[in-house]
C-alpha cells in the first residue's frame, strides 16, 4: 500500500513538469519553425517584439516572409506596453529589429529616444493608410520625421445585448440608466474609464474636470456589476448573462460574435475611444532592411485582409484603406467599418499623458473603486 | 581571531548570508526605495517622506487596509473553525490506512496553480453554471450569481487558503497522545474542557503557524478580488499593484508595501502573545 501510494505521488508529480512548457514573464522567446530545415547559406534572423496571438506570429504572416526574403523570424512577447518599452529599454536596443507599441507608447518611446526615424520612401504602402491615423503628432518626431507606420486600429465603444433591451441603444447614457442597474460591465482602465466619462459628460476627453467626473464615475458604479480587463472577463459573464452590456473592445465583439455569442456593437453618439498600433524600428536594429520589409509585407493588402478576415482571431481593422474594398461585406460588418467614411464620427484618440497626469488619473479611478 | 573562531563565523556564512541577502536586503532597499518619488532607482535624487504624505492625502490606505484586515480575520476564523474538526477526524477517528491517502487528497490543489483554483470555483459558481442551475430548482434567478461580491471572495479565498489550517493542525493533533485525553475523560472533563485545556495549548503553536500561513496571504490578496470581487470589491493588494504595474510609480508603490508590512507585523505580534496565553494554560 505505501509503496502504491509513493508511486501515486512521484506520478502526479511528475506530470505537471513534464507538462509544463517554457516559464511565463513578461518577455517570452518563442521560435516560429520553419518547414525548410537545411540553411541555403546564412540566414538572418528578424525579431519580432509583438503582443502573442496579435496577428504577426500566424502562420500565414511568418511563412511567406520567411520563404520569400530566406530569413528566420523569431517573436518575442510582452504582456503590457509597459513591459515593452521595459524590453527596449532593459537592453532590447541593438537586438530587437522591430517592435509595434501602442500610440501613446510611441509618444513615450519618442521621448527617450528608442526608435529610429523611418524613410518614408522604403515604405510601399504608406500612401494607402488610413490618412488620419497616419501622421498623427505623436508618432512623428520633433523634426517631422516619422517614428512609427499605422498597423491597426480599433475602437472601445458600447456593446450590448440586442435581446436584453426593448429598443436599440446609440448612446453612453445607456450605461448609467436605472433600467440597466446591475447588467453593465466596464472596462477596468482608468485611461479609458475617464475619457467615456468625458464623452458622456461632454468634456474634452483629453482634460477633463477631474471632480466632475468622479461624480460621473460614482454613479456608473452604482449600475456596474463588475470591471473587465480582459477578454475572458467580459466574454464569460456576457455569455452567462450576468451582464447585458457595457464598454467593450471591437476586437472583443468581433469574436464574440464568430464564436456564436450575439453581441450588437455601436459607436455611441457622444464618440468613441479610438486606438492605433504602430510598427515602429528600434534604435540600432541589427537588422533594418529586413525590417522594412516586413513593414511593408505587414501592412501589405495581401497580409492584412487575410489576417481581418481570420475573425475567431478577433483582428483589429487594418490601416491600410485598399484592404477594405477587398473585404467581404460580412467581414466589414463583423468588424464594424461596413460605413467607413462616415463611422465613427467622433473619435477620441486614446494618447500619451504626463506621468503626473497619469497618476493623477489612477489615483482618481482608485478612489472610485475603492469608495463603498 | 583564534582559529576556532574563525571557523564559527565561516559556518555561519551561509545561512547568514542567505538571510541577509534574501531577506534583509530586499526590506532595507523596499525602505529606501519608498523614500524615492517616481520610478527612479537613481539615488541622486532627494529622498523625502513625499510618498507618505501623498497616500495619507489620498485616504484611502485606511479603509482599504481595514477591509483587507477584516476579510484576513473572517477567512482565518472559518478556517480555524472548519480545520479543527477536519483535523481532529484526520488524526483521531480516521483510519490509519486511509490516512494518508486523504492528506494526498488534501494536498493535490497545491499542485495547480492558485489562478486555477480561482477559476475553477468562479466557473463553479458563475450564473447558469452547477450551483446556480441547482439553486434555481429552488426559484432563484439562474442568470444571477453570488460572484462579483465580496461573499465569492471570501468564498475563493476561504477554499484556497483552508488546506494550510487543516495540515498545520493536523501535523501536531497526530502527535497528542490519546492517553492524555482518556485520562482527561476519565477524570470527569467534559469534551469542551477537553479541549481548551488540553487539545488547544498542545497545538497552539501549530495554530499559530496556521494563522500566519492564512491570515497575512489573506490581507495581501488582489488577484481574488480583481477577478470576483466585482465593483466593491477592492483591497489594500489591488491598490500597491496598480501603483508597481499599471502606473509605474515605485516609490508610491514600495511606501504601501512598508505601510502594510507595519501593520501587519503589529497584528501578527499581537495574535503571537495571544498565543502565547493560550499555550500557557495547560494544566
Amino acid at each position: 500500500m505505501k509503496k502504491l501510494l509513493a508511486l501515486f505521488l512521484v506520478l502526479v508529480l511528475v506530470f505537471p513538469i513534464l507538462g509544463c512548457q517554457s516559464g511565463t514573464g513578461s518577455a517570452e522567446t518563442t521560435e516560429v519553425e520553419p518547414e525548410q530545415t537545411e540553411a541555403t547559406g546564412e540566414r538572418r534572423t528578424l525579431t519580432v517584439a509583438n503582443w502573442q496571438g496579435y496577428g504577426s506570429d500566424a502562420e500565414y504572416a511568418v511563412k511567406p516572409f520567411e520563404e520569400k526574403y530566406n530569413c528566420k523570424v523569431v517573436h518575442q512577447y510582452f504582456d503590457s506596453e509597459e513591459a515593452l518599452l521595459n524590453m527596449l529599454r532593459t537592453g532590447g536596443l541593438g537586438k530587437i529589429d522591430v517592435v509595434l507599441p501602442n500610440m501613446a507608447y510611441v509618444a513615450t518611446g519618442k521621448r527617450e529616444n528608442l526608435f529610429s526615424p523611418l524613410d518614408k520612401t522604403k515604405l510601399e504602402n504608406f500612401g494607402d493608410l488610413k490618412e488620419n491615423i497616419r501622421e498623427l503628432p505623436d508618432v512623428l518626431d520633433e523634426d517631422g520625421n516619422l517614428l512609427g507606420v499605422a498597423w491597426t486600429w480599433g475602437s472601445t465603444a458600447l456593446g450590448y445585448n440586442p435581446d436584453a433591451v426593448s429598443e436599440p441603444i446609440n448612446s453612453w447614457a445607456a450605461l448609467w440608466d436605472p433600467a440597466n442597474k446591475g447588467k453593465v460591465a466596464y472596462f477596468d482602465d482608468h485611461l479609458t474609464a475617464i475619457m467615456i466619462a468625458a464623452l458622456y459628460s461632454g468634456q474634452d476627453p483629453e482634460n477633463p474636470d477631474l471632480n466632475v467626473i468622479k461624480d460621473v464615475l460614482l454613479q456608473l458604479k452604482d449600475n456596474t456589476r463588475l470591471f473587465w480587463s480582459s477578454y475572458d472577463s467580459f466574454a464569460k459573464p456576457y455569455a452567462a448573462g450576468e451582464i447585458t452590456m457595457g464598454s467593450v473592445w471591437s476586437g472583443a465583439a468581433t469574436q464574440l460574435n464568430a464564436e456564436g455569442v450575439k453581441i450588437e456593437y455601436v459607436y455611441p453618439v457622444e464618440g468613441a475611444v479610438v486606438w492605433t498600433d504602430y510598427w515602429c524600428i528600434p534604435v540600432n536594429a541589427p537588422n533594418e532592411d529586413l525590417a522594412y520589409a516586413w513593414i511593408n509585407w505587414m501592412t501589405s493588402v495581401e497580409f492584412q485582409s487575410e489576417y481581418a478576415s481570420d475573425l475567431a482571431a478577433q483582428p483589429p481593422i487594418p490601416a491600410n484603406t485598399k484592404v477594405y474594398e477587398v473585404l467581404s461585406p460580412e467581414v466589414r460588418a463583423a468588424l464594424y467599418i461596413e460605413d467607413i467614411e462616415n463611422i465613427p464620427k467622433k473619435v477620441a484618440f486614446q494618447k500619451e499623458l504626463p506621468p503626473e497626469v497619469n497618476q493623477a488619473w489612477l489615483d482618481l479611478w482608485n478612489e472610485v473603486k475603492a469608495t463603498n | 581571531m583564534t582559529k576556532s573562531r574563525i571557523k564559527t563565523w565561516l559556518l555561519m556564512l551561509p545561512g547568514a548570508g542567505t538571510l541577509l541577502s534574501l531577506v534583509l536586503l530586499p526590506l532595507s532597499l523596499l525602505l529606501l526605495f519608498s523614500l524615492v518619488t517616481g520610478n527612479q532607482i537613481s539615488l541622486s535624487g532627494a529622498l523625502s517622506f513625499k510618498n507618505y504624505l501623498n497616500i495619507f492625502e489620498q485616504g484611502l490606505f485606511g479603509p482599504l487596509m481595514w477591509k483587507s484586515i477584516r476579510m484576513g480575520l473572517l477567512v482565518t476564523a472559518s478556517s480555524i473553525l472548519i480545520g479543527y474538526p477536519v483535523a481532529y477526524g484526520l488524526a483521531k477517528v480516521v483510519k490509519p490506512r486511509w490516512r494518508n491517502f486523504l492528506v494526498v487528497m488534501i494536498i493535490i490543489p497545491f499542485f495547480t496553480s492558485q489562478l486555477l483554483l480561482i477559476y475553477s470555483l468562479m466557473v463553479m459558481l458563475q450564473s447558469q453554471g452547477p450551483v446556480m442551475t441547482f439553486l434555481a430548482l429552488f426559484g432563484l434567478d439562474p442568470t444571477r450569481s453570488i460572484l462579483y461580491s465580496n461573499t465569492a471572495v471570501y468564498l475563493i479565498l476561504l477554499y484556497q487558503f483552508l488546506p494550510y489550517m487543516v495540515l498545520s493542525l493536523y501535523s501536531s493533533l497526530v502527535k497528542i497522545d490519546d492517553n492524555i485525553v482518556f485520562a482527561a475523560r476519565s477524570m470527569g472533563a467534559s469534551r469542551i474542557r477537553v479541549f481548551i485545556d488540553i487539545i488547544l495549548p498542545l497545538t497552539a503553536p501549530a495554530l499559530f503557524s496556521g494563522i500566519i500561513l492564512v491570515f497575512i496571504p489573506v490581507a495581501g490578496s488582489f488577484v481574488e478580488s480583481n477577478l470576483a470581487g466585482g465593483t466593491k470589491g477592492m483591497m489594500i493588494g489591488s491598490l500597491i499593484d496598480s501603483n508597481f504595474s499599471v502606473s509605474l510609480n515605485m516609490g508610491r508603490g514600495c511606501a504601501l508595501c512598508v505601510l502594510f508590512l507595519l501593520i501587519m507585523s503589529v497584528l501578527t505580534f499581537a495574535l503571537q502573545r495571544a498565543i502565547r496565553y493560550l499555550e500557557g494554560r495547560r494544566l
